[in-house]
């Protein structure tokens, strides 16, 4: 992890299940100015875990921000959305989706269940890298975050 | 004589001119009556020449025995005595006779005046009186009959005429029939015909036509018709005839007549008997035409009025029954005396209130001259339903009603030949409603069963592949009788059956005893008669029975129905079935389809995305380390992807035609155009794009879809435009024609190749590979336009440029 930032690192859970977009989001993160800690997981069943701290996830950090790719296997985002809906506790915690699909019914799905963002994933890595850093900038410094 | 005159021999001159020249015939008798002296005249009246009256004696010249001849005493009385005289062989003479003593001599002088002519005519008198009272008597006798009278008429009037031949003619088409004849004339004889022009008729008609409706021929040498036709045939030297007429026209001749000459003329006694006879007989014939005209009427009246089938009755002026027919009353079982006089509508014919109310309505208007017309049934507690359609109607004299006619004809077995019409009809409506075999051939069995309660009723559907006819359904009557529990379980009819080859031959046939066929498909089940009735191709209907009996005609005919229907209700749910296969397979490839592009835009963009994300990264992170060459690599690498990731977007756009299709609704297209100008305004303004637009015609369309088709074409009319270096300029316009719009889009570029005009439509066709574009815009236009019911197409314009025509919809009268 590192970062020009001093301080305790922002929480970051990603739920991707492409190794390629994982990479390429923490390549973004590095080169952003945030000091943040990125947990990765690889579909909805593990995002839920790491949510809820169960399992192998005993004792992992609630995250601050929430990066939820919808086409994972297992379990896609819109099923987390609405598992985390249904949770007192999980549903404060912001989610952004990152996604490829700019399929309208998955628009409407995600904000139906309470996402607080939908981006899709720019085709080049510069575009990539600048949609990472807006996501920082927005989500971990301009808002104000419900508490931990 | 006078002394006086005896001694004056002047006087005696005179006295002799007296004598001589009296017109009384004058005889001088001696006291015996013997004859001294005669005059002239008397010779006359005796017929004698005077020289031979002369001394014969009184009793002599007098004819009849016992006449009173005692001159004295005649003279003493003073009477007239009347004598017959002439001598043999000569025609009786009458006198009239007074005598008178002459005085002072004793002599004795008789006056004799010829009465001869006077006690003919006299005579004659009476007789024509007793001939005219007897044939008022013959024509007046009750118990003679036609024929009879005209013939004793005929034997009156020859014994009267004195002629031997009377006859009634009938003339008819130029022949001359005899149709009553007295006499032996061999060519006179009833029943005899002779040609008109050979009759003496001939003329006699003719005379009818004068006031002189009688001809007289006393003398045919004399008439100068010794040389005609009907002289040659007949002979006939004296004939008397009058015409018959008839209803005013010619009908024949009443004739009398004889071969022999008349001595006398005929007199107008005579003519006005025969007269007298045309006109009778021509009278009675008429009331004879009349009464059988009357009669024929009567018949026809008398058989309408008693048919078995038609009940009648009759009523007077205030609808109480005056007559009713055998039907009608044995119908309620009355006689007449029990019903005459009851208002009809009381009568038992219309029991009930509805009846009552009804007849007496209908009654009530065939007195005010109106016919009516109504339908009543009965439900006799002793037997089934029977309904009668009932007419009432005025009889009109001189323009008042005079009597209502109510006629009733049953009409149950017409009813219930309608009712099971009707019943099968809206029976084959169910029939529309099914859509399995099954149904059908639950439906028609039940339908067979019910209509004409035949319970043993099944149905075959035809399998092609492998020819057999597989049961499809049954009454439930006809499964527990094969002893199935489902119809399905039913024998099939295999190919070499008896009923296969039935359904092969395709005509309905009657099995009188299933028993004895040969190769049955149901060798076990006790069925006797079965009619099968082929499907078409589609499959056979079979009714069953279980005793060997007749199909009636009425049952076969509502079979036949059946059967038709049947076979149409098989074929459609057959089609149906295919119908929605394809429809299923199409909605199947239709899921595919947009499965795919769901695919395609989620996982095909995430290696495409992985690519050139990571060449981009390669380049960023290791660029200085790779060589330009390396770099050029990457740059197609990344363009690659690029276009790919276009194109699997432009699929989705394609699929989305379908899956994102909005309502058609009637829209103004300058709004449409404006909004799509709207989006396209940064393009516009860089190519210095100007556009046309004419007045548009409202069409109805998915406004979303029709502004996507504007702004693919305006897209690539400003790319390809501008792409070969001229301002674009573009025009819309609209032409209607009834009931569609055409969208002409043209613009000044370069036009389509003409090798291409129509695969420009095609997907991922593109007009040049130097142009950018992903070859899906004209295809989704294409996809939109047809899901409007329109088409597109391409024209060329003789200055270049493109011109591309769609067609939509025109809105529909009622939005328009």
């Amino acid at each position: 992890m590192s970062g020009t930032t001093a301080g305790d690192p922002i929480e970051i859970l990603l739920a991707e299940d492409n190794p390629g977009d994982v990479k390429l989001t923490e390549k973004a993160l590095e080169s952003g100015q945030i000091n943040n800690t990125l947990h990765v997981v690889n579909d909805g069943v593990e995002a839920l875990s790491f949510l809820r701290d169960e399992g192998e996830y005993e004792g992992t950090p609630r995250p601050d921000l929430f990066l939820l790719d919808l086409n994972m296997p297992r379990m896609g985002g819109q099923a987390v959305l609405e598992a985390m809906g249904e949770d007192d506790d999980l549903k404060r915690i912001p989610v952004v989706i990152l996604t490829s699909s700019e399929a309208e019914e998955d628009i409407l799905g995600s904000y139906d269940r309470h996402a607080n963002a939908y981006l899709t994933k720019p085709v080049n890595f510069e575009g990539f890298v600048d949609i990472v850093h807006r996501i920082e900038e927005f989500w971990l410094t301009v808002v104000k975050r419900p508490p931990r | 004589m006078d002394d006086r005159l005896r001694s004056d021999p002047e006087l005696d001159v005179a006295r002799t001119d007296l004598f001589e020249g009296s017109r009384e015939g004058i005889l001088v008798h001696d006291e015996t009556g013997r004859v001294l002296e005669a005059n002239a005249s008397a010779s006359d009246c005796y017929g004698r020449p005077v020289a031979d009256l002369k001394e014969t004696p009184i009793e002599d010249l007098v004819r009849e025995d016992g006449a009173a001849t005692d001159l004295p005493a005649i003279a003493e009385q003073e009477r007239t005595v009347r004598w017959t005289v002439g001598e043999d062989g000569e025609p009786d003479r009458l006198l009239d006779v007074s005598v008178t003593r002459a005085s002072s001599v004793d002599q004795l002088l008789s006056f004799a005046t010829d009465v001869t002519e006077q006690q003919r005519r006299e005579s004659s008198l009476e007789s024509n009186q007793a001939t005219l009272r007897r044939l008022q008597e013959i024509v007046s006798t009750r118990e003679l009959t036609f024929d009879e009278k005209v013939e004793r008429l005929l034997e009156l009037g020859c014994g009267w005429l004195d002629l031997s031949v009377g006859y009634v003619t009938q003339i008819e088409a130029e022949t001359q029939t005899i149709e009553a004849a007295i006499g032996d004339h061999e060519s006179i004889q009833r029943g005899a015909e002779a040609p008109l022009t050979e009759s003496y008729c001939q003329h006699t008609l003719a005379t009818g036509e004068s006031d002189d409706s009688v001809r007289t021929i006393q003398n045919a040498s004399d008439a100068g018709i010794l040389d005609s036709d009907e002289y040659e045939r007949f002979g006939l030297s004296c004939y008397l005839g009058g015409e018959i007429t008839v209803d005013g026209e010619a009908y024949g001749t009443v004739c009398f007549a004889d071969t022999d000459a008349r001595e006398r003329s005929f007199t107008d006694m005579e003519r006005t008997f025969v007269d007298l006879l045309t006109q009778w007989i021509g009278m009675t014939v008429e009331q004879q035409n009349q009464r059988a005209s009357r009669n024929r009427q009567r018949a026809l009246l008398e058989s309408v009025f008693n048919s078995q089938r038609t009940q009648v009755g009759i009523t007077d002026t205030e609808g109480r029954v005056v007559d009713a027919n055998d039907a009608a009353l044995a119908f309620v079982g009355k006689d007449p005396a029990a019903l005459a006089g009851e208002y009809v509508w009381e009568t038992p014919w219309f029991e009930g209130e509805q009846a009552h109310d009804r007849c007496r309505v209908a009654v009530e208007r065939a007195l005010d001259g109106e016919m009516d017309n109504f339908e009543i049934s009965y439900e006799p507690a002793d037997g089934p339903e029977a309904v009668f359609s009932t007419n009432v109607r005025p009889v009109i004299e001189d323009g008042t009603v005079i009597h209502t006619v109510i006629e009733g004809h049953e009409i149950t077995e017409l009813r219930k030949r309608e009712e099971r019409l009707e019943r099968l009809s809206s029976a084959t409506n169910e029939l529309l409603y099914t859509h399995t075999e099954s149904d059908v051939a639950s439906t028609v069995t039940a339908i067979a069963q019910h209509i004409i309660d035949r319970p043993l009723a099944a149905m075959w559907s035809h399998d092609e592949s492998d020819d057999t006819l597989r049961p499809i359904g049954s009454t439930a009557a006809a499964a527990d009788f094969a002893d199935v529990t489902v119809p399905e379980e039913l024998p099939p009819m295999k190919p070499g059956t008896r009923e296969k080859a039935i359904f092969d031959a395709g005509e309905a046939v009657v099995i009188e005893d299933y028993r004895t066929v040969e190769n049955p498909s149901a060798p076990g089940v006790p069925l006797r008669t079965m009619l099968c009735l082929p499907l078409e191709d589609e499959g056979m209907l079979c009714i069953g029975s279980r005793t060997v009996e007749a199909f009636t005609e009425s049952e076969r005919f509502l079979l036949e129905i059946l059967a038709s229907t049947a076979a149409a209700a098989l074929d459609r749910v057959r089609r149906e079935a295919e119908l929605q296969a394809r429809r299923e397979e199409l909605e199947r490839s239709n899921e595919a389809l947009q499965e795919f592009a769901y695919v395609a835009s989620h996982d095909l963009q995430e290696p495409l995305r992985m690519v050139s994300s990571y060449v981009d990264l390669l380049e960023s992170e290791y660029g200085d380390e790779l060589g330009e060459e390396a770099s050029e690599y990457m740059a197609f690498a990344v363009d690659g992807a690029h276009r790919m990731q276009n194109m699997i977007n432009a699929l989705l756009q394609y699929s989305r035609v379908e899956t994102d299709a909005g309502e058609f609704t009637q829209i103004a297209p300058e709004q449409v155009v404006q909004r799509t100008l709207d989006a396209l305004q940064l393009r516009i303004e860089e190519t210095g794009t100007t556009i046309e637009i004419g007045t548009l015609s409202p069409v109805r369309a998915d406004p979303d879809q029709l502004g996507q088709v504007f702004q693919n074409l305006f897209e690539n009319a400003i790319r390809y435009t501008a792409a070969s270096g001229v301002d674009p300029h573009i025009e819309v316009t609209t032409s209607r024609d009834r009931d569609q719009v055409t969208f002409t889009v043209a613009d000044n570029g370069p036009g389509v190749p003409e090798e291409m005009d129509d695969d420009v439509f095609e997907i991922f066709n593109r007009g040049t590979q130097e142009v950018e574009g992903t070859g899906v815009g004209l295809a989704v236009c294409r996809r939109i336009v047809r899901r409007h019911d329109g088409r597109i197409w391409v024209e060329r314009s003789n200055d270049a440029g493109a011109i591309f025509k769609f067609t939509l919809p025109a809105p529909t009268e009622a939005t328009a």
